[in-house]
C-alpha cells in the first residue's frame, strides 16, 4: 500500500462532525401504519374531509404498490410497520436554552461552514423565542411577502387558510401514485411549505426554510409546493445543512412544483442528512420525489442541488417541459464519502415545442462511497425543435469507491437535437503535485481541486449558499486524498 | 423429439437430453432448467424493456431441421474449420470446459445452447497469422427456428480475421444465434458481422480476451423486422484492448437493438465502443452499451460513443450508454447525440447544385461509412460498403462520388 493510500484511509476515517442527540419530549403516533393513523394524523391536523379522503386514497394505492429496487443502492429491508408517523415536540422546555449548551463540536461545524450566528441556533434546537425571537422575524418577513401578496406558510396552515390553492395544485405534478414512496408520503405527510407567487410578482426575497423550522417542526414526510402564477418570480432555498434530530431513519419527501406562462422558479437545495458512521451504521434513507411542471409557455425550472449528507439517497428532480418555449434546468454536486450510497439525476420530458433542457451532474466518490447518475430525457411525438444537453462528469477519490453513470435517452422528434457526455477519472496526481508545491496542505489541495470540479454547479447557487456549500464540500471531504 | 406441431420457443425444450456427451448434456440441462425457472424476458426484464420480445416469446414455429452452416470461402492455410456436431460425435471430451466459457447464459442464449444441432468451430493454431478472412455466411431461408452456434479458438499471437453475413428475406422466421471466440494471448482477431435478413434474429456474441490480445468487431445492420445483438466482450488478461463498433439502419416498421458490454477485469486494458444509427419511416432504433470496470482493473481506458440520426417524427430512438466504475485509476467517457441531419451541411451541398435527395442520400451514407472506414482490411471495407450502398437510395451515385 502506497502512503497516499494510507493517509487517505486515515482521513477518511473522519468521523462526521455533527453527530449529537438532543433529547425533546415528543407526542408520538403508535407505531405502523394503517388506516387509523392516516385519520389520526389527519385529525390532528384538522383537516377538512376531502384531503383526509386524499390521503386514505394514497394510503390504499401504497398497500397494493412494490418498493422500487431498481436503483444501484443497498440497504436492510425498512419495516414499514415499525416507524412512528406522526411525531411533533411537546414542548421546548427540555431544548438547550442557549448556544452554551449546545455540543462545541457541532458549533465549530457551523463555524466551518459560515452559517450566521442566529441560524445556528434554530438550527441546533434551541428554544430559539428564548434567545432570539425569531417569531418577530418570521413576522416580519411575513408582512413585506404579504405586502406583494407572496403566500409563504406551513402546509397545515395553508391548508386551513388557502384550502382551494391547496385542493387545486396538491398532486397535480406528483399524483398519488406516481412511486411507492410518493404514495406514502401523501398517505402520512405531516407538514412542508406552501408558496404561492401572483401574477406578475417578484418575489422580493429568496425565500427560505430556514425562517420556518420553529414554526412548524417538518416531520420526515414533508411536502412542499410552490406556484409561480404567470409572470413571476421565485428563489428557494431548501436547507438540510443541520444534521437531523430525529431518531426514525427514513425521510420521504415530495416537492411539487407548477410554473404558468413566463413564470420562473429556481429551486435550490443543500442537503446534509447525518449519513452515518464510517461502517455504514446509521444514516438518513432520503427517498425523495420533486417534480416540477412547466406548464405555460415561456415558463422555466431550475433545480440546483449539493447533496453531501444520507446514508442513502434517492432523488431525481424532474422537469415536464409541457409549454411551449419552457426550460428546465438541473445541476448537481452529489458527494459520497464512507459508505454512503447515493443514486440522483434527474428526468426531463419534453412534451412542448422549442423546449430546452440543460442537465449538469458532477458526482464525487470517495472512502466505499457509491455514486450514481441516473437521468432520463424524453423527447416525445410534438416538441419540434426541442434541445437537450448532458453533462455528467464523475470523480473518484480512493480505490474502493464506485461511481456509475446510467443514462436514458428515448427521442420520437426529427427536429430535435440532444446531446449527452460523460466523463469518469480521478484526482490527476500531477494537480495535486502542482498544489503541494505551491505550498497547500494536501487537505487544502483536493478541496481546491473538488470545488474547481463542482463549479459550475456551484456558480448556479445562490450567494449565500454557494459559500456555504463550498465550504460543506470541504467538510465532508476532509482529507480524501487521492 | 419427432413431433412436428408448431410450439412456443420455450415449449420446444425435451425434457430431458439424451445425445452428445455428458458434459454437454449436463450445460443443456441446466440452461432448460433456467429457461423453465425464469422463462425467456419480458418488456418487464430491464435489459429488454425496448425491445418488442413478446412477439418472439409467444409465437409459435414450426421445429426447424438441422442448422446448416456453410463455409463460403477457400479456407486459408492453418485454419481448421470443423463441424461441432462431428467433433462432440467423433472427439466427445475436446471441448468440454471450453465450449459456453462465458457460463450460465441466460433467456436466448440458453435456449441456443440447449437447442443447437449443429454448428461450426474455427481453430487458429498458436503463432499462426491468416491474412485471407474466414467467411461465414448464414443464409436464413425457412419460417422456423434455426440455432446457429460458432466457436472460434485463437490460440496465443494468432490473427484472424472473421466475416459473418445473415440475409434472407424470409420474414417470419427466427434466427436465435450464439458465436463465441476465445482470443488467446497476444491474438488479433477482427470480427465483421453484416446482418441483412429481414426475419427476427437474436444473436449473442461473447469474447474472452486474454492479455495482451486484441478484439475489433465491426456490426453492420441494415434492417430487420426484429434485430437483437449482444456483444459482451471479456477483458480478462492484462493489456488486452477491444473496439466494438456498429453501424444500423432502420426503416420502415424495424425493430433495430444493440447492446454492448465490456468488463474490465484486468488492469491496463483499453476498450473503445462507436455505434452510430439511423432511424426512419415507423423504425425504432435502440443502443444500450455498459463497460463496467471491475475493482482491481486500474489504469483502465473506456469510451464509448452512440450518435444517432432521427430521420422521422414516427421514429424512436432509445439509447443509454452506461459506466459502471470500482476502480480509481481510470479514464472513461461516454457520449450520446440524437439530432437530424446537419442543415448546414445540406446547405453546402444544394450550394453545389446537388438535388436535396441526393444530398440527403449522401449524408445519411457517410455518416455510417465513417464506422465502415475503421475495418483495416481494405476488400472487407469494400464489402461492407457495397452492402450499405444497396440499402441506401441513389446508391449509384453516391459510388461514383466516393
Amino acid at each position: 500500500m502506497s502512503s497516499a493510500t494510507e493517509s487517505i484511509d486515515a482521513i477518511l476515517k473522519k468521523k462526521y462532525d455533527a453527530g449529537f442527540i438532543t433529547d425533546i419530549e415528543q407526542e408520538y403516533a403508535p407505531p405502523g401504519l394503517n388506516e387509523d393513523i392516516v385519520r389520526f394524523i389527519s385529525a390532528k391536523k384538522e383537516e377538512p374531509e376531502w384531503l383526509l379522503e386524499w390521503r386514505l386514497k394514497a394510503y390504499r394505492r401504497w398497500l397494493e404498490m412494490k418498493e422500487p429496487r431498481w436503483a444501484k443502492v443497498s440497504y436492510p429491508e425498512i419495516d414499514y410497520q415499525d416507524i412512528c408517523y406522526y411525531a411533533a415536540p411537546k414542548s421546548k422546555d427540555d431544548a438547550p436554552k442557549s448556544l452554551d449548551e449546545v455540543d462545541p463540536e457541532l458549533l465549530a461545524t457551523y463555524e466551518k461552514l459560515g452559517i450566521p450566528l442566529h441560524e445556528r441556533e434554530v438550527l441546533a434546537g434551541v428554544a430559539v423565542d428564548a434567545v432570539f425571537d425569531s417569531v418577530s422575524v418570521t413576522t416580519t418577513f411575513r408582512k413585506k411577502l404579504s405586502e406583494v401578496g407572496v403566500i409563504f406558510m406551513s402546509f397545515s396552515e395553508a391548508v386551513q387558510e388557502h384550502p382551494e390553492l391547496i385542493r387545486k395544485y396538491l398532486g397535480s405534478v406528483v399524483p398519488v401514485s406516481d412511486n411507492f414512496f410518493a404514495a406514502l408520503n401523501s398517505a402520512v405527510f405531516s407538514d412542508g411549505s406552501v408558496v404561492y407567487i401572483p401574477k406578475g410578482v417578484r418575489c422580493p426575497m429568496e425565500l427560505s426554510t430556514y425562517f420556518r423550522i420553529n414554526a412548524a417542526k417538518t416531520g420526515q414526510f414533508e411536502r412542499t409546493l410552490i406556484v409561480a402564477d404567470e409572470g413571476s418570480y421565485v428563489s428557494y432555498l431548501e436547507g438540510c445543512t443541520a444534521p437531523m434530530r430525529d431518531e426514525n431513519q427514513l425521510h420521504a419527501a415530495v416537492v411539487e412544483l407548477v410554473a404558468h406562462k413566463d413564470a420562473q422558479i429556481k429551486y435550490s437545495t443543500v442537503q446534509n442528512w447525518y449519513p452515518g458512521d464510517e461502517n455504514g451504521k446509521g444514516g438518513i434513507f432520503n427517498f425523495v420525489t420533486k417534480r416540477g411542471l412547466c406548464e405555460g409557455e415561456r415558463s422555466k425550472i431550475s433545480w440546483t442541488q449539493v447533496e453531501t449528507g444520507s446514508a442513502i439517497t434517492w432523488k431525481y428532480p424532474s422537469c415536464i417541459l409541457k409549454g411551449d418555449d419552457s426550460i428546465g434546468e438541473f445541476y448537481s454536486v452529489a458527494l459520497s464519502n464512507h459508505r454512503q450510497q447515493a443514486d440522483t439525476g434527474t428526468k426531463m420530458i419534453h412534451l412542448g415545442k422549442n423546449t430546452k433542457s440543460t442537465i449538469i451532474s458532477k458526482g464525487i466518490s470517495a472512502g466505499h462511497g457509491q455514486q450514481t447518475y441516473r437521468g432520463g430525457v424524453k423527447i416525445m411525438r410534438g416538441a419540434s425543435n426541442a434541445r437537450n444537453y448532458t453533462q455528467c462528469d464523475s470523480l473518484l477519490i480512493g480505490d474502493k469507491c464506485g461511481a456509475h453513470t446510467v443514462p436514458y435517452v428515448d427521442v420520437r422528434n426529427s427536429t430535435s437535437k440532444l446531446e449527452h457526455e460523460a466523463t469518469t477519472s480521478r484526482i490527476g496526481e500531477d494537480q495535486l503535485f502542482y498544489c503541494r508545491q505551491r505550498g497547500l496542505a494536501e487537505e487544502d489541495a483536493v478541496s481546491l481541486i473538488v470545488n474547481g470540479f463542482a463549479k459550475e454547479v456551484l456558480k448556479e447557487l445562490p450567494m449565500e449558499f454557494a459559500v456555504e456549500a463550498q465550504k460543506l464540500l470541504g467538510v465532508s471531504l476532509e482529507g480524501a486524498v487521492g | 423429439m419427432t413431433d412436428s406441431s408448431p410450439k412456443t420457443l420455450i415449449q420446444s425444450l425435451p425434457s430431458s437430453f439424451e445425445a452428445g456427451p455428458e458434459w454437454l448434456r449436463l450445460l443443456r440441462g441446466r440452461a432448460a432448467d433456467a429457461l423453465r425457472a425464469g422463462g425467456l424476458p419480458t418488456k418487464k426484464t430491464e435489459a429488454w424493456r425496448f425491445t418488442p420480445v413478446r412477439s418472439v416469446v409467444e409465437a409459435v414455429f414450426s421445429p426447424a431441421e438441422g442448422d446448416a452452416l456453410s463455409v463460403v470461402s477457400a479456407l486459408p492455410e492453418g485454419v481448421t474449420a470443423r463441424s461441432l456436431r462431428e467433433v462432440l460425435e467423433s472427439e466427445p471430451g475436446l471441448l468440454d470446459g471450453r465450449l459456453d466459457f462465458a457460463g450460465t447464459p441466460e433467456h436466448f442464449a440458453a435456449l441456443n445452447t440447449a437447442l443447437f444441432t449443429d454448428g461450426l468451430w474455427i481453430d487458429v493454431p498458436d503463432g499462426t497469422a491468416v491474412d485471407t478472412p474466414v467467411e461465414i455466411t448464414h443464409a436464413i431461408g425457412r419460417a422456423g427456428v434455426s440455432y446457429p452456434r460458432v466457436f472460434v479458438t485463437a490460440g496465443e499471437s494468432a490473427e484472424l480475421t472473421l466475416i459473418e453475413t445473415y440475409q434472407g428475406e424470409t420474414v417470419g422466421g427466427l434466427t436465435n444465434s450464439v458465436v463465441e471466440l476465445d482470443v488467446g494471448r497476444n491474438a488479433k482477431v477482427s470480427h465483421v458481422r453484416i446482418h441483412e435478413n429481414a426475419g427476427m434474429q437474436v444473436g449473442r456474441v461473447d469474447v474472452r480476451q486474454a492479455a495482451d490480445s486484441v478484439y475489433r468487431s465491426t456490426v453492420i445492420t441494415l434492417g430487420g423486422a426484429l434485430l437483437r445483438l449482444d456483444v459482451r466482450s471479456l477483458l480478462d488478461g492484462k493489456g488486452a484492448e477491444c473496439q466494438l463498433d456498429g453501424a444500423y439502419l432502420v426503416e420502415g416498421e424495424d425493430h433495430v437493438d444493440h447492446h454492448t458490454r465490456v468488463d474490465h477485469r484486468a488492469p491496463h486494458c483499453r476498450s473503445n465502443q462507436t455505434y452510430r444509427g439511423i432511424a426512419s419511416g415507423k423504425g425504432t432504433a435502440v443502443f444500450d452499451g455498459i463497460v463496467i470496470v471491475h475493482r482491481d482493473a486500474q489504469k483502465t481506458e473506456a469510451h464509448q460513443e452512440n450518435r444517432n440520426l432521427l430521420l422521422s417524427d414516427t421514429a424512436t430512438i432509445h439509447t443509454k450508454p452506461h459506466l459502471e466504475i470500482d476502480a480509481d485509476d481510470v479514464v472513461c467517457s461516454h457520449g450520446a447525440t440524437v439530432g437530424a441531419l446537419d442543415e448546414d451541411q445540406l446547405f453546402y451541398l444544394r450550394a453545389r447544385g446537388i438535388p436535396a435527395d441526393l444530398a440527403h442520400a449522401m449524408l445519411t451514407y457517410a455518416f455510417l461509412e465513417s464506422i465502415i472506414d475503421r475495418v483495416g482490411h481494405e476488400p472487407t471495407r469494400t464489402r461492407m460498403r457495397e452492402a450499405l450502398i444497396a440499402r441506401i437510395p441513389h446508391g449509384d451515385e453516391i459510388r461514383e462520388v466516393t
